[in-house]
């Protein structure tokens, strides 16, 4: 209840247009020369030392790409993307390695403490809890630190940047990478098995039950430069882990493209909770500027019994291009996905999520909660499908909007497909507005439109805030309030 | 995007436009032509791939001669409605029955003029560009038609005809009718037919349509037009269907219109229905509901397709939709996809899907009265797809309906 | 305290309230009855400044201020409550959340200090026990799946919270049960007495056994018809509301 208030009071602290994460780091940068061809993807596989066998894969992506075409069937409009235009590689200089947080540059250390990610072993995230989080904190292109790593090293979790992976586990990488998200997958996943930069890795050993919770903060902070993050997530049998990410990006007039793959795999009895708080740049109230994020996002559940579980609170970029999916495939594993995905300005979000029940006696859940405002256009898409070997395929899909205003739209696509018998999928969906009637009801005891409506979204949320570890919800109730500020009339 | 491989069948269908063609029918002729037969890539046929499902077209069915009347008079039994008979999708008066004693009711051959202009679909332009010889069936303002008009589709000589229906009902302002279309054309062939619906204001349509017997492959799209306040309730049995595309039309155009879309496919064997809507209210404060049921059986394919459209200035829209699937079997699918696509704010829509399988407590409870399992079974499966009827006001046409289906689960007739 | 003056409203373009004069003195309970449709619950929404009533003609004043250019919040914050005679189901939010944000607007409107959490607990908790309401329905989301009578409880509730200078009771006795009633009505006596107003709107005499008024108006076609005192309640339950609707058609 203290964060409704909060989540008032920043409402009133912030003008229209204040993206709070918008200020630019001065830092000096390595970079790859402008644009894509052969050569940038052998420098950018050569800066972070890679063995020549992923040096071929990522060529062999490239060369797939290359005949691909951009995917145009979601509801995103935007400008053709001159990938030409780009850097693809930039690191902020003196990073070339591994670190220890004594050796990060202040500059950098100063920004994350600005996003309100302090990277010390000692200090909280949020201030919220006496709880710790490890994290991995993504620069543009590379990863500058990972906390906690020697005392995750105890339990025998593995949690680092990938390009320190690749040469640190060799073995598991290649085991995984791509064995989720196909290097073909689609185009900007292929784009990003291409150059990817870097992102973060996880193993969780048999039935170790990871002592914290791991978080990847990830920042674009240089011009024209696009993020190809690339995150791996490996739960071996019996294993547990909830993980979570971030990003932010400065105010920038131009828009900036993120296309990101992560693939999660669960193996028997195991279980990955992944989070995401995404707050990219949405662009201004013209919708001049933003992030493109165009994600693939993908959970495998491998091993009997395994599950994985996603949560989102989409608030930023200019266009959201995202379907976190699970493929269950281990008999008796299970699916998740919990969603709040608001639009305002002229942001554009198209997400969802794909829940591919192949395995017996599977099952899934989905709550989507979509709130659009100010002009934006916000469409839930999101596919069900039980495979014809899929005995006793179970989902449950909730599916909501709600219109702040009548410059906006709300769509919902969902997909359902069984070819079982025994399959039984229910779906439900509604789209409104906030009932005059609750807010003159809130109104007449004493709030003012602006709380009230705060105080019905974040009632109309709630099922999917629930689902976040508690420090981050605060963080995403506080982000639902800011995203929707100006909203009211 | 790479170009569309060759279909023969399109080449075909490219003979059947007739030289002294007008240029309106050209002109559609082109629309289609330059889409091509849709494929599994186009979003609204993703699930019927028509253009692998049509390799080629039988020939162009002429209009019926004396042969093909007399073929078609012997399947038309004797009937307690009064009838507009088509053969091959031609309007065939000498088949029909006298409408003269009927007030406000007239029938007359259609000509192109009396069908709205623009198509959202390229089968759509493809009927609009080779149909001939339909027929408008005017029911007067005011007029309130109590007996119930039945229209019958028939076939000629052949069954394995190419068919190009395309008639019109259109209602005046105020005027009621009860109306059922019995779509009786063989198995063989294939058909494109159209049929628009106009409602003027404040008139009211029970419509009822059964499919008995559909072409190897056949499109059917309905084109429905409401003025302020009218009301159609419009209810659709699909069985027997090797490949049946029913899409529907619907501009709720004027305030207040309201729309009962309703539909149950009864399928078994390799039979695949695919039912796609395009809902719009186009005028604040319209009401619709759809609701469509599918008991699926053996190999058979079901599809829903559902979107309801909300533009900027339809205010106070109310819409719902709902499909549910029964499937009996394996190898059975069902395919749902209902969608809104809203700019609006004040509206209240929703939709809901489910796939369920027949409820064990229910068939227990009926198999503990005594009713053996395959009975207690078919009399759930009735229920479950009966309920659609309801929305009907008209007890004759829901008699017609459920007949049918008691007929198509094998049941005794309902005494 | 509350003073009307040849109130005219319409709502989606038809009259319901036509020429109402009505004034409730300090610390006075003053009483409406009156047919279905007279128009009660619309005057009790205008007081409280619902935005789809269209109020054409007159005046409404709290202690001499005009209040129709006030947003509800405003009006609230100066001491109105409205019990709604169908009180409104909030999913998600709260039953707790909801009271202490409500709590705390007003007091910030009004330039008091937010209520600490201890001290707002223990009063829920104390006002909670009187009126029967369990600590498991304060946990659920405000109003939801509560029973008709769970609902008007805690209606009483946020007014013993609130407490309000000037309370509107809009049937507040509908679809509760003889105890039930009796426990609303105690929670609303409670709060009974100098400088605080009630206007208790009913349709039968029956609340007012529980409340009773100190003058009594009867309402009929959007305006005030009679006034009287506590007997005219009693005298109404015995011929019913058929003199006032036939003789105003006159
Ligand atoms: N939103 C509305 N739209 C149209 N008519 C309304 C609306 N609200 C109330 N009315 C009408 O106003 C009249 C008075 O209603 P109300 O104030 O609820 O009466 P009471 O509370 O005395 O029973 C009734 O005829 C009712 O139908
Ligand atoms: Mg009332």
């Amino acid at each position: 209840m203290a964060a409704v208030q909060q989540t008032v009071d920043t409402v009133k602290t912030l003008d229209v247009d204040a993206y709070k994460y918008g200020f630019t780091t001065e830092i000096e940068s390595d970079k790859a020369p402008k644009g894509l061809n052969e050569d940038t993807v052998r420098f950018i596989s050569a800066r972070k030392r890679e063995p020549d066998w992923l040096t071929q894969w990522r060529l062999d992506a490239y060369r797939r790409w290359e005949t691909m075409a951009e995917p145009r069937w979601a509801r995103v409009d935007y400008p053709k993307i001159n990938y030409q235009d780009l850097y693809y590689y930039s690191a902020p200089k003196g990073t070339a390695g591994p670190k220890t947080l004594a050796e990060v540059d202040p500059e950098l250390l100063r920004t994350y403490e600005k996003l309100g990610i302090p990277l010390s072993e000692q200090e909280i995230l949020a201030g919220v809890q006496e709880r710790r989080v490890a994290v991995d904190a993504v620069f543009d292109s590379v990863s500058v630190v990972t906390t906690f790593k020697e005392e995750l090293g105890k339990a025998g979790v593995i949690f680092c940047p990938i390009s320190e992976a690749v040469r640190a586990y060799p073995e598991l990488v290649r085991k995984y990478l791509g064995s989720v998200v196909p290097v073909t997958d689609n185009y900007f996943a292929t784009l990003n098995s291409a150059v990817f930069s870097d992102g973060s890795f996880v193993y969780i050993p048999p039935g170790v039950r990871c002592p914290m919770e791991l978080s990847t903060y990830f920042r674009i902070n240089e011009q024209n430069t696009g993020q190809f993050e690339r995150t791996l997530i490996i739960a071996d049998a019996g294993s547990y882990v909830s993980y979570l990410e971030g990003c932010t990006a400065p105010k920038r007039d131009e828009n900036q493209l993120h296309a990101a793959v992560v693939e999660l795999i669960a193996l028997e009895d195991a279980e990955i909770k992944y989070s995401t708080v995404q707050n990219w740049y949405p662009g201004d109230s013209e919708g001049r500027g933003g992030i493109y994020n165009f994600v693939t996002k993908r959970g495998d559940c491998r091993g009997a019994r395994s599950k994985i579980s996603w949560t989102q609170v989409e608030t930023g970029s200019a266009i959201t291009w995202k379907y976190p999916s699970c493929i269950l495939r281990g008999d008796h594993s299970r699916g998740e996905f919990y969603s709040i995905a608001i639009s305002n300005g002229h942001q554009q979000v198209d997400s969802g999520t794909k829940m591919l029940h192949l395995g017996k006696n599977t099952s899934s859940r989905i709550i989507s909660k979509g709130i659009s405002a100010g002009q934006s256009q916000n469409t839930y898409r999101g596919q069900v499908f039980a495979h014809r070997k899929a005995q006793n395929a179970r989902n449950f899909t909730n599916c909501d909007s709600l219109l702040i205003g009548d410059q906006c739209g709300a769509h919902t696509v969902p997909y359902i497909e069984a070819k079982n018998s025994t399959a039984q999928f229910e779906h439900e969906a509604t789209t409104s507005k906030i009932s005059d009637d609750q807010l003159f009801y809130c109104m007449q005891r004493g709030l003012e439109a602006e709380e009230a409506t705060a105080l019905i979204v974040n009632g109309f949320v709630r099922d999917v805030l629930q689902q976040l570890p508690m420090e981050f919800a605060v963080e995403a109730q506080k982000l639902i309030a800011i995203s929707l500020e100006g909203s009211v009339g | 995007m790479t170009a569309l491989a060759p279909n023969p069948a399109e080449e075909d269908l490219a003979t059947f436009l007739p030289a002294d063609a007008s240029p309106s029918a050209r002109l559609f002729f082109d629309q289609f032509r330059k889409a091509g037969l849709p494929n599994r890539r186009v979003e609204s046929w993703h699930y019927s791939d028509l253009r692998a499902r049509l390799r080629a077209v039988p020939p162009l069915a002429r209009a019926p001669d004396e042969a093909a009347r007399a073929v078609a008079r012997q399947k038309l039994a004797a009937g307690a409605f009064l009838r507009v008979v088509t053969v091959d999708g031609f309007y065939a008066p000498e088949l029909s029955d006298d409408f003269s004693a009927v007030a406000g009711v007239e029938i007359i051959r259609a000509g192109e003029a009396d069908f709205a202009g623009e198509t959202a679909d390229a089968l759509l332009d493809l009927n609009a560009a080779l149909a001939r010889g339909g027929f408008v069936l005017d029911i007067a303002a005011g007029a309130r038609v109590e007996t119930v008009i039945e229209i019958v589709a028939l076939a000629g000589a052949e069954t394995d005809r190419s068919r190009f229906g395309r008639n019109l009902i259109r209602l005046g302002a105020g005027a009621h009718a009860k109306i059922v279309e019995t779509r009786d054309e063989g198995f063989a062939g294939f058909g494109d037919s159209a049929l628009f619906i106009a409602l003027g204001e404040d008139a009211q349509l029970d419509y009822a349509c059964r499919c008995r017997e559909t072409a190897s492959v056949e499109v059917q799209s309905l084109n429905v037009t409401l003025a302020a306040r009218a009301n159609l309730r419009s209810v659709a049995l699909l069985a027997q269907t090797p490949f049946l595309r029913r899409q529907y039309f619907v501009s709720l155009a004027g305030e207040g219109a309201e729309l009962q879309l309703a539909g149950a496919a009864i399928l078994g064997r390799t039979d695949h229905a695919d039912v796609t809507l395009a809902v719009r209210h186009d005028a604040p404060a319209c009401t619709s509901r759809e609701t469509f049921k599918y008991v699926l059986g053996d190999h058979a394919n079901g599809v829903f397709q559902g979107k309801i459209v909300v533009p900027p200035h339809a205010q106070k829209t109310d819409g719902k939709m709902m499909c549910r699937g029964l499937l009996l079997s394996d190898e059975a699918a069902l395919s749902a996809k209902p969608e809104l696509e809203i700019f609006a704010d004040d509206v209240a829509c929703g939709h809901g899907a489910a796939v369920t399988k027949l409820d064990a407590q229910q068939l227990f409870y009926l198999e503990t009265r005594g009713v053996p399992h395959i009975e207690a079974e078919k009399i759930l499966i009735d229920a479950f797809a009966a309920d659609v009827f309801e929305m009907l006001d008209s007890e004759a046409l829901r008699d017609v309906l459920r007949a049918d289906l008691s007929e198509l689960l094998g049941e005794e007739k309902p005494a | 305290m509350l003073e009307i003056e040849n109130l005219h409203v319409r709502v989606a373009g038809k009259k319901i309230l036509d020429g109402l004069n009505l004034t409730v003195e300090d610390g006075q309970v003053a009483a409406i009855m009156g047919p279905n449709g007279s128009g009660k619950s619309t005057l009790s929404y205008v007081v409280a400044g619902r935005a789809d009533y269209e109020v054409e003609q007159g005046s409404i004043k709290l202690d001499g201020a005009d209040i129709l250019e006030m947003s509800p919040a405003e009006r609230a914050a100066r001491g109105l409550f409205l019990v709604f005679q169908y009180p409104l189901e909030i999913p998600g939010v709260a039953t707790m959340t909801f009271l202490k944000a409500a709590l705390n607007a007003q007091r910030k409107a009004r330039g008091e200090a937010e209520l600490p959490t201890l001290e707002f607990m223990k009063q829920v908790r104390a006002a909670a026990a009187k009126l029967n309401i369990s600590q498991d329905m304060l946990k659920r989301p405000v109003n939801v799946g509560f029973s008709g009578g769970e609902k008007k409880r805690m209606e009483v509730l946020q007014m013993a919270l609130l407490e309000p200078r000037f309370a509107i009771l809009d049937e507040m006795d509908s679809g509760l049960d003889i105890d039930a009633l009796k426990t609303c009505a105690e929670g609303v006596n409670a709060l009974r007495g100098e400088g605080r107003s009630l206007l208790v709107i009913t349709h039968y005499q029956r609340l007012l056994n529980f409340i009773p008024p100190d003058v009594v108006h009867v309402m009929s076609r959007g305006k005030i018809v009679r006034s009287g005192g506590p007997d005219l309640a009693l005298a109404l339950e015995a011929t019913g509301y058929a003199d006032y609707t036939e003789g105003a058609a006159a």
